[in-house]
């Protein structure tokens, strides 16, 4: 019979494991055991046992390792003789991990954010096949597209096309929600039955079912305990007001609340049926653009087919003289796309400038201290050489020399990874704020984004380590033995990448002067109105009594200069005599509008509460509707313009242009007038000074008036600040981003000098001795990084403003790029840089020559 | 004595050596397991032996290659007149100590 045998597997992963001088020993025992085992205890036993012996005899692979591996002694021998190095040029290696630190961090929270980001709305299962309709409307050359769908959209387009597997509308509302005795905003959102399964709504009890019965809701988990909704529904009613009527709503279901990560975060949703019957008139229009229509494709069909046969189905049941099309846009696109405008339920931020920024900025950063590290890890190479050679004598491969130089820029970056845990905990609550986030440090620390830092951690190891390693290793060993060593040419590489860097940080620094002066000019201009001192009331009135009253009420309060209650602006096109189509905002206002606000009358006169056909027969424009009509004498005309019973008014005369909207679009063509049917929506209010006494009398004569509604205000003022709440955070990140790179430029400079200083203090002691002056010194080694730096700083320059130009034309409203900018730009990095260089001379310009001569 | 600490395994498997006058590592398994009634892995006999050779009290030396053990040679022990001296003079200790628990206690119920 012939000897059983162990399974060869572990055999050979034994003889790995053991040390030669113990295999025998090992591997025969374990055999032997083996045989045994299999007689007494079967064929299983004995192998189990094998295996599990072989496993046990892995104590052996310290002794292997120590003794008979040398790819892993000599690992080893690297990181001790690269840590010895860091020890001994402690001072410029300090500098230098602390530079790789700091590089590390601002990429690594770079990476965080930007990842964050673009997971946004990623995460649901359908996600790649979810989309909103969109819709491109032309009048010419340029159409505009907007995001959006009418009820009937999302009624009929699903009904008629077989691609579209699921279907919900979305739609937010404005309710007041009461808790006990208390009323409170609620923001709501409608959506249909499939809303549920779109995005895998995860009820905790209950649920969605049909979703039709208009006196039912569901609510999400944090929602339910607000409204003190027992989690196993037992209580199940909650209370929503509208149109000062109290309704019952039935929560028929509780869902885990949606993730950060998203622009859908509805907290209640209703069925749209509810939304129908309050607006029958609405549901029957094919172009009436006001909510959102989530639209799932079955897999495999195509976006484009869907998207014509949408367009299709318009065209046939509306008819339109621009080119309208409809189209779909990718769910996962909403949250950066800065194109279609979010809202109507969609918290995304719809915009990717920042993204953008942040990223280049954790590039940058990365990029300039793995040059530093580089550089000066090749200003070093005198001092390496002899080490290099030797090694080499002594039998090492080119490969060996570069592992060396790899295992020890390693070395730097994991130390420098673990300092910018620590740097990130300083910046990260700045940024968090200015990039709108609730980070906390915890966040790195998370599997994804820990991944994510070793692999920045790598990619710098890569990125520091490769050039000097290269350099290093092909460097010929007797010339390193008789210490003849000169780069030479080769150090070409060096002066660029210095050059390079000093390019980046002009870049930056030009960049960052270019966004300062475009929001300073943004925050100052004037904008046609005057937001100080002004309070905006929300609040829908109807009866002009009431408007009447509540105007003479709040006149009555002392402080107060004047109050003014109008419209939100609107949009309505109407046709000329000749039949030309003219596209206008309009917004209903009152006798003491210009004057509240502040607004500049530029020809003809006010609105006069004292001439009756000032009502109904009266409208004043603005600049921008007098240049687009082309008039001459604006004042006496009359338009057509008509929107419900107000029609054919006289302009009586011409306001200044003023930004009714976002400073980013230019200002459209206006019409006020003071007749027609819109709501007024916006109580303004001018007075004397803000304070808290005179608010509070405010708000008691409004919840006089208007309760059960919360007093909704808000200061002009910081409205327009709002406006550029964007920029200002961009301004500030790239700010500090920049201060950053610059710093990061000089302390590689000042690692590139020194170490070369270092190496020809023997120069400079000759030519001291032989007559130089301080001054000469000085100017001859700042010739020769003089010509780098400008280099660097005219290429920076110039990318700066081939891509700042293009920022600016975003803006209707902006500045030049300028000479100021250039100017300052340059000469403050010249001017850091040659400080720099002049501190690493200092040392050379005051040494005694003896010194460094004595030797030899 | 002082110079050699064992630990409990190391005594052991030094008297199965004593006992056994030359073994190699699966014997002293077999005599183990005979004696303590308990199993025990050989990677850990390999370290208790190599520690103890280390410290002289065993010495080695190699045996023929038989087919059971996949042609390989037998690493065989035997202990070395200190590694004897050594165990000696634990049991004696041992012995000595012993003598003074006491005959009959009625803490332990042998009375």
């Amino acid at each position: 019979m012939a000897l059983p045998k162990p399974p060869q597997w572990a055999v050979r992963l034994l003889q790995r494991i053991c040390p030669t001088e113990v295999l025998e020993e090992v591997e025969g025992d374990l055999h032997e055991a083996f045989v045994w085992r299999h007689k007494t205890r079967g064929a299983a036993y004995a192998k189990r046992k094998y295996i599990w012996e072989v496993f046990k005899s892995f104590h052996q692979v310290k002794i292997k390792v120590k003794t008979q591996h040398s790819g892993i002694m000599l690992l080893h021998n690297y990181f001790k003789t690269g840590l010895r190095f860091l020890w001994k040029t402690r001072g410029y290696s300090t500098l230098n991990i602390l530079g790789l630190a700091i590089g590390i961090a601002i990429s690594w929270l770079a990476f965080v954010f930007v990842t964050d980001e673009y997971s946004f709305d990623g995460f649901y299962e359908k996600a790649d096949r979810t989309y909103r309709i969109k819709a491109s409307m032309g009048f010419g050359d340029k159409p505009s597209i907007f995001a959006g769908s009418s009820y009937l959209m999302g009624e009929e387009l699903p009904r008629q096309i077989a691609g579209i597997e699921l279907s919900s509308r979305y739609k937010s509302g404005f309710f007041l929600g009461k808790i006990d005795r208390e009323f409170i905003n609620q923001v709501t959102h409608y959506a249909d039955g499939d809303f549920f399964d779109i995005f895998d709504v995860n009820f905790l009890i209950g649920g969605a079912g049909t979703f039709n019965d208009p006196s039912t809701v569901v609510i999400s988990e944090s929602t339910a305990l607000r409204y003190g909704i027992p989690a196993d529904l037992s209580s199940d009613e909650i209370t929503l007001v509208l149109d000062n009527e109290e309704a019952r709503f039935k929560v028929i279901g509780i869902y885990r609340d949606f993730p950060g990560n998203t622009s859908i975060r509805p907290e209640i949703l209703m069925p749209f049926s509810l939304w129908a019957q309050a607006n029958q008139r609405r549901t029957t229009i094919w172009f009436d653009i006001n909510m959102n229509c989530f639209f799932t494709l079955a897999e495999g069909v195509s976006v484009n087919e869907v998207e014509q046969q949408m367009t299709d189905i318009l065209l046939q049941n509306d008819e339109f003289e621009a080119d309208v099309a409809l189209g779909l846009q990718p769910l996962t696109d909403i949250h950066l796309n800065p194109e279609l405008r979010t809202g109507n339920g969609i918290n995304a931020r719809g915009d990717n400038q920042m993204i953008l920024i942040t990223a280049i900025i954790g590039a940058f950063c990365l990029l300039i201290a793995c040059v530093n590290y580089a550089n000066f890890a090749v200003g070093n190479y005198l001092v390496r050489l002899k080490e290099v050679a030797l090694r080499k004598v002594f039998g090492a491969e080119k490969t060996g020399i570069f592992k060396q130089f790899v295992v020890e820029a390693f070395t730097s970056s994991f130390l420098a990874l673990f300092l910018s845990v620590g740097i990130i905990y300083i910046i990260m609550p700045a940024f968090a704020t200015y990039a709108n986030k609730s980070y906390e440090l915890s966040v790195i620390f998370s599997q994804k984004f820990l991944l994510g830092g070793v692999g920045i951690m790598l990619l710098s190891t890569v990125l520091a380590g490769l050039y000097p390693a290269l350099l290093l290793s092909r460097f010929k060993t007797v010339a390193g033995l008789k210490g003849k060593a000169r780069l030479g040419g080769r150090n070409l590489l060096s002066k660029m990448l210095v050059t390079l860097q000093f390019c980046i940080a002009v870049f930056l620094l030009a960049s960052m002067l270019t966004l300062n002066k475009q929001l300073n000019f943004l925050l100052n201009y004037d904008i046609g109105y005057n937001g100080e001192n002004l309070v905006r009331i929300f609040r829908p009135i109807e009866e002009e009594s009431l408007k009447n009253t509540f105007k003479n009420r709040l006149l009555g309060l002392s402080g107060i200069q004047n109050v003014s209650i109008a419209s939100g602006f609107n949009g309505t096109d109407y046709r000329t005599d000749e039949g030309e189509q003219v596209i206008v905002r309009h917004a209903r206002v009152d006798t003491d509008y210009l004057e509240t606000m502040g607004m500049e009358l530029l020809q003809g006169r006010n609105f006069d509460p004292g001439i009756a056909t000032d009502f109904t027969k009266a409208c004043i424009v603005n600049e921008a509707f007098v240049k687009a009509r082309g008039m001459e004498n604006a004042v006496g005309t009359t338009i057509n313009f008509s929107y419900g019973d107000f029609s054919k008014p006289t302009i009586i005369g011409v306001v200044k242009n003023f930004n009714f909207e976002s400073l980013h679009t230019p200002v459209q063509p206006l019409i006020l007038y003071m007749g027609g049917y819109l709501t007024t929506y916006d109580t303004h209010v001018k007075v004397d000074a803000m304070n808290q006494a005179l608010m509070e009398q405010i708000e008691a004569i409004h919840n006089e008036m208007f309760a059960p509604y919360p007093l909704n205000y808000t200061l002009v003022e910081d409205d327009i600040a709002n406006q550029y709440e964007l920029e200002t955070n961009i301004q500030k990140v790239s700010r500090g981003g920049s201060i950053i790179a610059i710093v990061l430029s000089c302390m590689g400079l000042m690692g590139f000098v020194g170490t070369q200083i270092r190496q020809r203090l023997k120069e400079v002691s000759i030519r001291k001795v032989v007559g130089a002056r301080a001054r000469q010194i000085f100017g001859l080694y700042l010739g020769k990084y003089l010509l780098l730096l400008i280099l660097g700083v005219v290429t920076g320059i110039s990318v700066a403003y081939w891509i700042m130009q293009g920022w600016l034309n975003n803006y209707p409203e902006h500045v030049s790029f300028g000479m100021g900018i250039m100017f300052f730009s340059v000469s403050s990095v010249l001017v850091v840089a040659i400080l720099t260089i002049y501190s690493q001379l200092f040392k050379a310009m005051r040494l005694n020559p003896v010194k460094y001569l004595k030797e030899e | 004595m002082s110079d050699y600490s064992l630990g409990t395994l190391e005594e052991t498997i030094l008297i199965i050596l004593l006992m056994q006058e030359e073994s190699h590592g699966v014997e002293i398994a077999k005599v183990y397991e005979e004696h303590m009634k308990q199993a025990i892995s050989l990677p850990a006999i390999h370290m208790v032996l190599k520690r103890m050779e280390k410290k002289g009290l065993v010495k080695s030396s190699f045996g023929e290659p038989t087919p059971e053990r996949g042609g390989k040679r037998k690493k065989l022990y035997r202990a070395t007149p200190t590694g004897y001296k050594v165990a000696h003079e634990i049991q004696e200790r041992r012995t000595q100590m012993w003598s003074q628990v006491p005959k009959a206690s009625f803490n332990y119920g042998i009375a």
